[in-house]
């Protein structure tokens, strides 16, 4: 728009908002398939990191394992990811009995879920770690079924988790090598 | 701009974009206004792309993934469908098109291009010159046809050997291979880039002579000498045309 006269490198408006296209579009379109999987999957938290033994030999620790929400209806030995509401971290163990609350018919007429799960590596099941009085925990609190896994593939993750530092120290390394 | 950056000689992509920078400045310094419709429009297509997913962004951070569970198929359907079109614009439409602009000499569109690992620059000039036409106090001009040249070169003729872009030569190359271009800055048309700026005649060129010699007219001296001698031994006609020829 405007052209510069003098002979010295002019500031060059569209070659700046070029650049910074480029690298605006990257983010954009990595964080809107982030959104695509989480609205396919129909689950705020599409792909977790396994972070205990309590479903071995089934999954180890720092297998990256991914959630679809879309089955409405639980079965026995399904692996539902409970994430009960104040908790930081959810529980990824299976369902071993499912019932439905025939005292509490929902808004869309359907009865109420309750699942029991158990860790396949434990000896009890959960309902010690479930909050106070609850025996059941509701489908509504499950933010997915376990469809699918690939193994290690989340332990830079764990360690990084543990560890806040490291990230820290990674992103200063490519930030010196990218210049 | 010219030999104040030192750049990997190596780098293919560091020769071609210093040069692709070169062009327009030096193109925009013969008077060619350029003309940013294309630019303005791949930037249009590609920020709102980003926009649409920034405002989805903006949403999920501030109300949460429930309250943005119904924007997030018609944000990416839409994101998708621009992201279509900004990607057509770029691959078909600009094509590695660096500079489009008009001047008084024509119009003028250019595309460069590398391929892999071949430090050649390959140039595709598309113009429309305008002659002007009739005397110098009418304004009429004519367009020309639209040609298409391609040229191509190796960016050993305006790099050195340690990665400085030397503008001169470059110069020259555009000028001396594109019509309009040349017309518009005569004195970089040479016929050998590098050398002199001064076109020289073939006698010049065939004696090896400089700028300031006066051997040439110390030749036209002898050759006039030596027909005024023959004309003067023979008769007018024949002698005349034998001078010229002789030798």
């Amino acid at each position: 728009m405007h052209h510069s006269t003098t002979i010295s490198a002019p500031f060059h408006l569209r070659r700046l908002l070029s650049e910074v296209l480029t690298i605006a579009w990257v983010l954009a379109t990595c964080y809107l398939l982030w959104a695509s999987l989480r609205y396919v999957t129909d689950s705020k938290h599409p792909v977790l990191v396994v972070s205990s033994e309590s479903m071995e030999p089934a999954f180890y620790r720092g297998d990256v394992i991914f959630l679809s929400n879309c089955q409405q209806k639980i079965h026995v030995g399904d692996i539902p990811v409970v994430w009960f509401q104040n908790r930081s971290l959810p529980m990824v163990h299976r369902a071993i009995e499912v019932h439905y609350a025939a005292d509490s018919v929902k808004a869309d007429s359907t009865f109420r879920q309750l699942v029991l799960t158990k860790g396949d590596n434990n000896d009890v099941d959960d309902r010690v770690l479930y909050p106070e009085g609850r025996e059941y925990a509701y489908r509504e609190e499950v933010v997915g079924l376990v469809k699918g896994y690939v193994p290690y593939a989340g332990w830079l993750s764990l360690i990084v988790s543990d560890r806040q530092w490291i990230l820290y120290l990674m992103l200063g390394a490519v930030a010196l090598f990218v210049r | 701009m010219s030999a104040t950056t030192k750049i990997a000689v190596h780098s293919l992509a560091d020769l071609k974009n210093t040069s692709d920078d070169a062009l327009p400045n030096y193109l925009t310094s013969l008077k060619f206004k350029q003309n940013h419709t294309q630019t303005d429009i791949r930037l249009a297509l590609g920020y709102t792309a980003v926009a649409i997913s920034g405002a989805l962004f903006y949403i999920d951070w501030k109300f949460g993934w429930e309250v943005t569970k119904p924007y997030t198929a018609p944000a990416v359907i839409a994101y998708f469908i621009l992201n279509t079109a900004f990607s057509y614009w770029i691959w078909f439409v600009e094509n590695g098109v660096i500079f489009e602009g008009e001047g008084k000499t024509g119009k003028l569109r250019i595309q460069t291009s590398t391929k892999k690992h071949m430090p050649v620059y390959n140039l595709t000039a598309i113009f429309t010159p305008t002659y002007a036409s009739g005397s110098s106090s009418s304004s009429k001009s004519t367009t020309g046809p639209q040609q298409t040249l391609h040229l191509r070169a190796p960016f050993t003729r305006w790099f050195t050997a340690d990665g400085y872009f030397v503008a001169k030569p470059f110069q020259q190359w555009l000028a001396s291979e594109i019509p309009i271009i040349g017309a518009a800055d005569p004195k970089n048309v040479v016929e050998d880039i590098g050398r002199g700026n001064q076109t020289q005649t073939e006698a010049e060129r065939v004696l090896n002579l400089g700028g300031d010699s006066n051997v040439l007219e110390v030749l036209e001296q002898l050759k006039k000498g030596a027909a005024a001698v023959g004309g003067g031994a023979g008769t007018g006609s024949s002698a005349g045309k034998g001078g010229k020829r002789r030798k």
